[in-house]
């Protein structure tokens, strides 16, 4: 059988590419051998062919790719939406349960015109603990003057004394009661 | 290809214990707060008006304007919100926690602006309030932290357990009530009280006509510029010094029941004005000015 100049311009593409039954491979390189523009065009489409390697597939490929489909037919029973859900209903749960329970950590507050005071771990129930050491000087004194003043009955520069130091220990207790409210 | 689904498995379980364990790595590591911004511009008020400022922790500086509004500037922690509300006379606000029960203090920066006549009440636990210019009634409360006062007239009222409290260039009535924490007063005219149990107390420049007590404080008393003046001073235990010029000594009385008192002659002249110090057993001693302005903070 020979072929024309037309059926070799519409086979090319099929040559080049090793589409082309065995057969016709052979008629197109016979009429190119015979005809310069055909063997022209089939060089030309040839050029920088590289030898391709057709892998002989396993025997077991067909078989292989019936159960991948059926392992993915068994996989989409749970929709990927849902399992998406889950998994982010998952995160979530994880994130109530183990986030910080203890008190976030004493405020700092910082600005890039403003510096501000730093402030850690202070509190109402500090007030007492700052006061303690006073009100422990305002009863030290006023031992000191009750003695003083045992040795010395009726001085009124000691009695005096003694009521401001008990004006003293009002007003700091005061302070202290306002510090917790 | 069969091990493709619990491989998936196993991988979203690493990203599950992964996301727990930085959540629990984030809720052991102390993660910083953002400060929040504070803005009140321009809200008209009468020019006397009734302030009342809570800012538990953090920084309260106010300053003073010849406008009938007031302004406030700044940020506060994550952890706060600010409060407050108020009409043309009376106008309440500051920070407290955000979360009803939480026992932190609330802690904000704040800047705020006042008509200088305004009556203002602060109140701070552990804060730096600093006032300046304010001609209306001042009155500030803090446990600790600092407070200052500066260029201000009117009655000025401080009370600090432990906050040190500095007074500069103030006229009219000044009370102090202090604890621990020193006191200094400089340049005020006018009449002071002055009390703490064991913090020094400082007076320097123009000395107003003033009564100092404490039981272990030591009082420093600058005694050039008394013309006029009669400051008293008392303690139990703490030294008083007194600095005082030869040239313009003031009268001086002073006992100590069972302290030292050293006093150079002559005592002094009541044109110079008049200081009364008294203590139970600190010691007493007049010096020259020179030394006492180094020690005067």
């Amino acid at each position: 059988m020979t072929i024309d100049c037309q059926v070799v311009a519409r086979d090319l593409d099929a040559y080049r590419d090793g589409t082309l039954h065995a057969a016709r491979c052979e008629e197109l390189e016979a009429h190119a051998a015979q005809c310069d523009a055909c063997l022209m065009q089939l060089e030309r489409v040839t050029a920088g062919m590289l030898p391709v390697f057709a892998p002989t597939p396993p025997s077991t490929l067909r078989d292989d790719v019936l159960r991948a489909v059926a392992v993915r037919r068994r996989s989409r029973r749970l929709p990927r939406l849902a399992r998406t859900a889950g998994a982010l209903a998952a995160a979530a749960l994880l994130f109530v349960m183990l986030r910080p329970t203890t008190a976030p950590p004493a405020p700092t507050v910082a600005d890039s015109t403003i510096v501000a005071v730093p402030v850690s771990g202070a509190s109402s129930a500090s007030a007492d603990e700052i006061a303690r050491s006073e009100f422990r000087a305002l009863d030290d004194a006023a031992r000191e003057l009750q003695a003083e003043l045992t040795r010395t009955p009726g001085d009124a520069e000691l009695t005096a004394l003694l009521r401001r130091i008990d004006d003293q220990r009002a007003s700091l207790r005061r302070q202290v009661q306002d510090a917790r409210s | 290809m069969r091990r493709a689904f619990p491989s998936r498995l196993a991988a979203l379980a690493l990203v599950l214990l992964g996301a727990a364990t930085a959540v629990r790595a984030q809720a052991t590591q102390p993660a910083p707060m953002q400060p929040v911004p504070a803005h009140l511009r321009g809200r008209h008020v009468s020019p006397t008006v009734s302030m009342r400022i809570y800012v538990p922790a953090g920084r309260l500086i106010i300053r003073t304007w010849d406008r009938d509004s007031i302004a406030v500037t700044g940020t506060h922690d994550a952890a706060s919100s600010m409060f407050g509300g108020g009409d043309l006379g009376h106008v309440k606000f500051g920070v407290e926690p955000l979360r009803t029960g939480d026992t932190r203090l609330a802690s904000a920066d704040l800047h705020v602006t006042v008509p200088r006549r305004a009556r203002l009440w602060l109140k701070a636990t552990v804060a730096m309030i600093d006032v300046t210019g304010s001609a209306g009634e001042l009155e500030v409360y803090a446990v600790g932290g600092s407070i200052t006062v500066r260029q201000a007239s009117g009655v000025i009222s401080i009370e600090s357990i432990d906050a040190p409290v500095q007074v500069d260039s103030v006229r009219g009535d000044l009370r102090v009530r202090g604890g621990k924490a020193p006191v200094v007063v400089r340049d005020a005219t006018g009449t002071a009280s002055i009390t703490t149990v064991s913090g020094s107390v400082t007076l320097t420049g123009r000395v107003p006509e003033s009564r100092v007590e404490t039981i272990g404080g030591d009082v420093t008393l600058d005694a050039t510029q008394l013309a006029g003046v009669t400051t008293e001073v008392q303690t139990h235990a703490g030294a008083i010094r007194i600095a005082a010029s030869a040239k313009a000594r003031p009268l001086l009385e002073l006992s100590s029941r069972t302290g030292r008192v050293t006093t150079p002659a002559p005592a002094g002249a009541a044109a110079n004005g008049r200081v009364l110090a008294r203590s139970f057993r600190g010691t007493i001693s007049v010096t020259p000015p020179q030394p006492l302005n180094s020690k005067a903070h």
